[in-house]
């Protein structure tokens, strides 16, 4: 990295600044703040969208996979959440906008009361801290201009927060606008640069064994079923959700969703092949830096600067959406249906400004906790999937079973199951080193299974269903 | 040209060429977005659905 790398870089991060302290002198209400007005039209949407849904996780996570094993990243993991999102768009973003929610939480509260809009608040709290954006924002700063890793971190994550706290979604989307246009360009030049310094794409076929271009790759069935079943967590995520109750008609998030979702497949596929380049190039490093170091390597001087604002990018977009998710978590769905008197607007929308500040302060905590993030992040999903994803759809679509007392058992019961289900794998699992994650291993009459902990949502989800439409008959007998 | 290479190529083609476009559409909407929301005093409670 040159001095003029460097300069590009900081030019980015002062841009956003200005951004949201010229944004934040035009928000006047919690409306405003938290969903943008209800304006946002379709061009709007798809920058925010795209950009938000796809951080680091999926930039480093998937061209690790592919590294490891091929187009297998794109067609196991990333292609069941286009068929979820496509899905979604046409059933229940169209049910959501016959209400005038604000959050998710607001979904639980009106159909079954505070007890649920409090548990999916908390489940949504901690699905949301974005501990993988800000430890990516440290590892990338450290590799490509050897800021020390906690400082990065805390620049990364200072100025972050410092946009999303002045401006809100409105200041959030708009520069998620930049970092859209800036890491899908900057990804689409790097793979072209990397792929025409090897020789062409189908040089990858003569370098790369069979199995990387085998869709299945080598994963064992079960562990395909748990990424198509991961993809239903689409369903409960909070940010698409305030996206639907940010826009300004249905039409827009539909148009926004399908435009969507061929950037992602887009961007997952040209992520998974530069994964692949970076194997065939015979780059030992560790899997999931392989993206980085190579097009780094690709690209020429300027161009590298311009790169790293687009990780950047990838990681701030994710960053601020989540952080004014967590804030709003706190300060709207959790404290303010408890307050003793109702709270003004201005007073909301201080408070949520200063949750956020909570939230980022809660994640940096638990970033440098943490170790093994991605097992972190795979446990907030399911927690989230595993409250939400019943009584959300039930709320929705069987509302003679949806009772108060039927949405707070199911939301409680997926917590409980998926709590205890990880709870148990690590007492009496083992840490496996060839799949990196922790598996229990049980034996009994010639039969044996492997429980990944990955597959805590197949016993979490049919136990809220039965928590629900047990509770649900049963109440709707003795009531009726 | 095999089918990985067309698949890639127009996979990196979208990435380079869509998102300058959407970037475009999104520029004639963003001044009535920020006027709509100066003129508008938004609702004087914190009341959502719940």
């Amino acid at each position: 990295m040159t001095t003029a790398d460097a300069v590009v870089i900081a030019l980015y991060l002062l841009g956003m600044l200005a951004l949201g302290w010229a944004i934040s002198r035009r928000v006047t209400s919690f409306s405003d703040y938290f969903v943008a007005g209800r304006r946002m039209t379709a061009p709007l949407l798809v920058c925010t969208l795209v950009s938000t849904y796809y951080g680091l996780d999926v930039l480093l996570g998937t061209s690790e996979v592919s590294y490891q094993e091929g187009v297998v990243a794109w067609f196991a993991y990333a292609r069941p959440y286009y068929l979820v999102i496509l899905v979604a768009a046409f059933t229940v973003a169209r049910r959501l906008r016959q209400y005038r929610f604000l959050s998710l939480p607001d979904v639980g509260a009106q159909f079954y009361g505070r007890g649920t809009q409090a548990v999916l608040a908390v489940a949504s709290f901690l699905y949301s801290l974005p501990i993988l954006g800000f430890m990516g924002m440290g590892v990338v700063l450290d590799v490509t201009l050897g800021i020390p890793f906690v400082w990065g971190v805390l620049l990364g994550a200072g100025v972050s927060v410092a946009y999303t706290i002045l401006g809100g979604l409105l200041a959030d989307a708009l520069t998620d606008t930049v970092q859209f246009v800036l890491m899908t360009v900057t990804l689409g030049v790097a793979a072209a640069m990397a792929l025409g310094h090897i020789g062409g794409v189908d040089v990858l076929r003569e370098r790369l064994a069979p199995s990387f271009f085998r869709p299945t790759g080598t994963y064992p069935v079960g562990v395909l079923v748990v990424f198509a079943l991961a993809a239903l967590s689409a369903f409960v995520e909070p940010a698409f959700y305030q996206r639907i109750f940010a826009a300004r008609s249905y039409r827009a998030v539909v148009v926004a969703l399908l435009v969507g979702i061929v950037l992602w497949a887009a961007f997952d596929w040209v992520v998974a092949i530069v994964g692949m380049t970076a194997r065939a190039e015979g780059l030992s490093t560790e899997p999931r830096y392989a993206l980085l170091e190579l097009t780094i390597r690709s690209l020429p001087v300027g161009a590298k600067g311009l790169f790293v604002a687009g990780v950047l990018a990838t990681a701030m977009s994710t960053v601020d959406s989540y952080l004014l998710i967590a804030g709003g978590n706190l300060a709207y769905d959790l404290y303010r249906p408890l307050a003793r008197r109702p709270l003004r607007d201005h007073q909301l929308l201080t408070l949520t400004r200063w949750m956020i500040g909570v939230a980022a302060v809660a994640t940096i905590v638990l970033a440098l906790f943490f170790r093994t993030v991605v097992s972190a992040w795979i446990f907030m999903s399911t927690i989230m999937a595993a409250a939400g994803f019943v009584p959300i759809v039930g709320g929705l679509y069987l509302k003679r079973l949806a009772t108060p007392t039927a949405g707070f058992v199911s939301s409680v019961t997926g917590i409980l199951v998926a709590g205890a289900y990880y709870a148990l794998v690590h007492v009496f699992g083992a840490f496996d080193p060839e799949w990196a994650t922790q598996i229990w291993r049980i034996e009994a009459g010639g039969v044996s299974a492997a429980l990944w902990q990955e597959y805590a949502l197949l016993f979490a989800l049919p136990a809220s269903v039965a928590g629900f439409a047990a509770v649900g008959a049963w109440e709707r007998r003795r009531g009726g | 040209v095999s089918a990985l290479a067309f698949w890639t190529w127009l996979a990196i083609g979208t990435l380079v060429a869509v998102p300058p476009v959407v970037f475009a559409f999104f520029l004639r909407d963003a001044r009535g977005i920020l006027r709509d929301i100066e003129a508008d005093d938004g609702p004087t409670d914190g009341g959502g659905a719940a």
